[in-house]
């Protein structure tokens, strides 16, 4: 759990600072997991941020927090209090909703005061309502910390995008919730009136120090807005971090990917603070990593410096050139693999260049997976039942009937365009451009990741059918047999 | 150019037969109708018979059993299907929609067919001809008219509102007050004036369930036209037509507010 000390700057965190705690969540839609056991902490009067792809399930992990789902397995806990199974009018979390979801049956004034008008509070030992004065000053106050003073008597309908979300905004924060939940709530806006609301949102949890927990696919929104970024994927945190440390030490390629733009090449580390990529040998700052392990590097483009190619190294030629405005974004082809590079010098297209690295410019990374690896069962001589569906291989050496591991690399995977060609279908999940060709990650129908390198880029949510070279299957056996269904997906 | 031009169809060429259709079904058979209103039994043109209806108590009486039998089933047929559309709306209970159809179904039965069903059962049950007996053969006839505008708004109505609602405090009940009961306000109104119309101009189903207790505004033109006293029934079903217009045109109003508000915030 990282943290951010900038709201207050004495306290030191503890346990006692922990607004939010999910514990072990998990939520699944049929044969779908949304959220898949997730644990994560949230520090009082932090703006936290859950960013992802949309069906990462960060939209599921907030609905959670609100309220409006029930997991399947594990708790939350608001104050160390466990809240599971409390409705969302119990909780002292507040929500501003994607399309704001404001009452069209109501006025401005009648939206903002619908909570405070149901709200008890306790005066001398007896539970009552607020008075009237005191509603009319909370609407007031609340439309006036919007900017909408005089709004009042307006129909919703009658306001724009922005006001709207205002209203919404307004209606939320007057109750004082402990928590501010904020999902995706500046997607409908234009460009100009996201940034305007980006600062005022940012300078309104600063005055309010109420925690704000905010839900967006936009990147440069999270990192601009966040003391703490979460990046999640399939329903897995991928890393927590504050937005710098998220930048610039990304944990795997898809952080890197998703964070910002980034050159990712795969690679060996042959020492310590060496790394073997595109067959040259280059410093970094890392270490710690098995001899000849394949690791994936991360090099943002504006880390990399052009200079003069009789240095040597990694030398390659402009091949693209657009001035930006500040800066220069180039692309530079060394040997096979495309440079993305950001620079404040231009050079021109067709020019040699030099590329040089900081060695703390360069972010090596685990790979996620280096082959595919699944349990499969034995079903005649030349076929083994994998992901459900029949694979031709060569079975000789095993029993029928016997579970086994299959393994094949990711040159052996084949896409095609119809599902129909295919063995079984899936959805692409994941396209990474490595210089050279694709590292595409495919979600088949039983939940289970395909990895392959290709050299035709597919668009991510695409339907398409695998096939798998069934030479380049390999099979060993498998000791133990009583997991076969519960480790058919784990991931190696 | 001109000959080109001359062969061009328009999209508003379409609309010519249903103008023709609208013409000789509708428009004309209005003028007829008020001709014979307006024309006294002298072959005169004037008002008298309205004059005549105007000042005869038996008009108001019948007026007056038809508004109350109508009101009540209206309201009884209310009653009965808002709780039933709030619980189809909900997708979980409502999963195969069998139930919808189960309401819906008797629809497709010839209404006379039915209703001759209906007095079996009653009967069956020791209900006799009678009032009771007319306002049940109404409210099941109707019924579905009511049911379907309710169904229809709410199992749209988006459930953000809903989520929002206790997202800010209100217990199940507080949100069905505040928000569902008010956001389904334009389904209510035209559900009472797919009941209430129709209602209003019945009088076969107080023919074969009623007794002679019960006559309605319907059963006197009726009567009027078999009694070939067609001025007068011209004139009674021009009244009941202006009664009905001007009902209608109350409920529009009322709707078209509605309408407006809950269209510009689901953008």
């Amino acid at each position: 759990m990282s943290t951010s000390t900038i709201q207050n700057p004495i306290k030191k965190p503890d346990r006692k600072d922990t607004i939010i705690e999910v514990k072990n969540i998990t939520k699944r839609f049929g044969d779908m997991t949304a959220v898949d056991d997730l644990n994560l902490k949230i520090r009082k009067g932090e703006f936290v941020t859950l960013l992802g792809p949309s069906g990462c399930g960060k939209t599921t992990l907030l609905r959670m927090i609100a309220g409006f789902d029930t997991s399947t397995e594990g708790k939350i806990y608001l104050e160390g209090v466990d809240v599971t199974q409390i409705p969302p009018n119990k909780r002292s979390i507040n929500t501003v909703f994607q399309k704001y979801a404001l009452f069209p049956h109501l006025n401005v004034y009648n939206n903002i005061a619908f909570g405070l008008k149901l709200k008890k509070i306790e005066i001398d030992g007896k539970i009552t309502k607020l008075s009237r004065e005191v509603i009319d000053q909370k609407v007031n106050y609340g439309l006036r910390m919007v900017g909408l003073e005089g709004y009042d008597n307006r129909d919703i309908d009658t306001l724009s995008g922005g006001q709207q979300q205002r209203v919404a905004i307004a209606r939320a924060l007057v109750l004082e919730p402990k928590v501010l939940l904020l999902d995706e709530p500046l997607g409908a806006l234009d460009l100009k009136m996201r940034k305007e609301m980006q600062i005022e949102l940012k300078n309104m949890h600063r005055n309010l120090g109420i925690t704000f927990l905010y839900v967006t696919h936009d990147q440069e929104e999270a990192l601009t807005m966040s003391d703490t970024v979460v990046v999640m994927r399939d329903g897995v945190i991928q890393q927590i971090g504050t937005p710098k440390k998220i930048y610039d030490e990304p944990k795997n390629a898809f952080v890197a990917d998703f964070i910002g733009e980034s050159n990712i090449l795969s690679g060996e580390m042959v020492a310590d603070y060496k790394v073997r990529v595109l067959e040259r040998i280059l410093n970094c700052s890392d270490k710690g990593f098995a001899k000849e392990e394949k690791v994936d590097l991360v090099i943002r483009p504006e880390d990399i410096l052009l200079e003069n190619p009789d240095k040597g190294g990694l030398v390659g030629e402009v091949i693209d050139s657009i001035f930006k405005g500040d800066y220069y974004e180039m692309r530079v082809v060394v040997d096979d693999y495309e440079f993305s590079v950001q620079s404040v010098e231009g050079s021109p297209i067709g020019t040699r260049v030099s590329l040089t690295i900081r060695p703390n410019g360069i972010h090596i990374m685990k790979k996620a997976r280096v082959v595919n690896k699944y349990k499969a069962l034995i079903h005649d001589d030349n076929s083994i039942l994998l992901f459900d569906e029949y694979f031709e291989c060569n079975t000789t050496g095993f029993e029928h009937g016997q579970i086994v591991e299959a393994e094949f690399d990711f040159e052996s995977v084949i896409l095609t365009d119809h599902e129909a060609d295919g063995i079984i279908g899936g959805n692409i999940a994941i396209s990474l451009y490595k210089g050279n060709h694709y590292q595409v990650q495919v979600y088949t129908d039983d939940d289970n990741d395909i990895y392959l390198n290709t050299e035709d880029d597919w668009d991510i949510g695409d339907r398409v059918g695998i096939l798998v070279d069934k030479n380049k299957i390999k099979l060993s056996a498998v000791v133990k047999e009583d997991d076969y269904i519960d480790n058919n997906d784990e991931e190696l | 150019m001109t000959q080109i031009k001359k062969l061009q169809f328009q999209r508003k060429h379409f609309s010519y037969p249903y103008i023709v259709i609208c013409v000789v079904f509708v428009v004309i058979p209005l003028f007829i109708l008020a001709g014979y209103a307006l024309i006294d039994s002298d072959g005169n043109l004037s008002l008298s018979n309205f004059v005549d209806l105007l000042n005869s108590a038996t008009t108001y009486m019948v007026f007056g059993q038809t508004l109350m039998l109508s009101f009540l089933t209206t309201l009884i047929c209310l009653i009965l299907a808002y709780p039933l559309a709030l619980l189809l709306s909900n997708a979980s209970i409502n999963r195969s929609r069998t139930i919808v159809l189960l309401f819906i179904i008797p629809m497709w039965i010839n209404f006379l067919l039915r209703t001759f069903a209906l007095r079996e059962l009653l009967s069956m049950l020791g209900l006799g001809e009678g009032y009771f007996s007319v306002l049940i053969g109404m409210v099941y006839d109707l019924f579905p008219f009511m049911l379907l505008p309710l169904y229809t708004i709410l199992s749209g109505m988006d459930k953000s509102y809903k989520e929002a609602g206790s997202d800010l405090g209100a217990s199940s009940w507080q949100n069905f007050v505040r928000v569902t009961l008010p956001l389904s306000v334009p389904g209510i109104v035209s559900g009472i004036m797919m009941t209430f119309m129709p209602a209003l101009s019945s009088f076969a189903i107080n023919d074969m369930l009623g007794d002679a207790h019960l006559f309605l505004f319907g059963n006197m033109v009726n009567d009027l036209y078999g009694l070939n006293m067609w001025n007068y029934a011209s004139a009674l079903a021009m009244i009941m037509l202006i009664f009905v217009g001007l009902v209608m045109l109350v409920g529009n109003r009322f709707n078209r507010r509605n309408i407006r508000s809950l269209g510009g915030a689901k953008q």
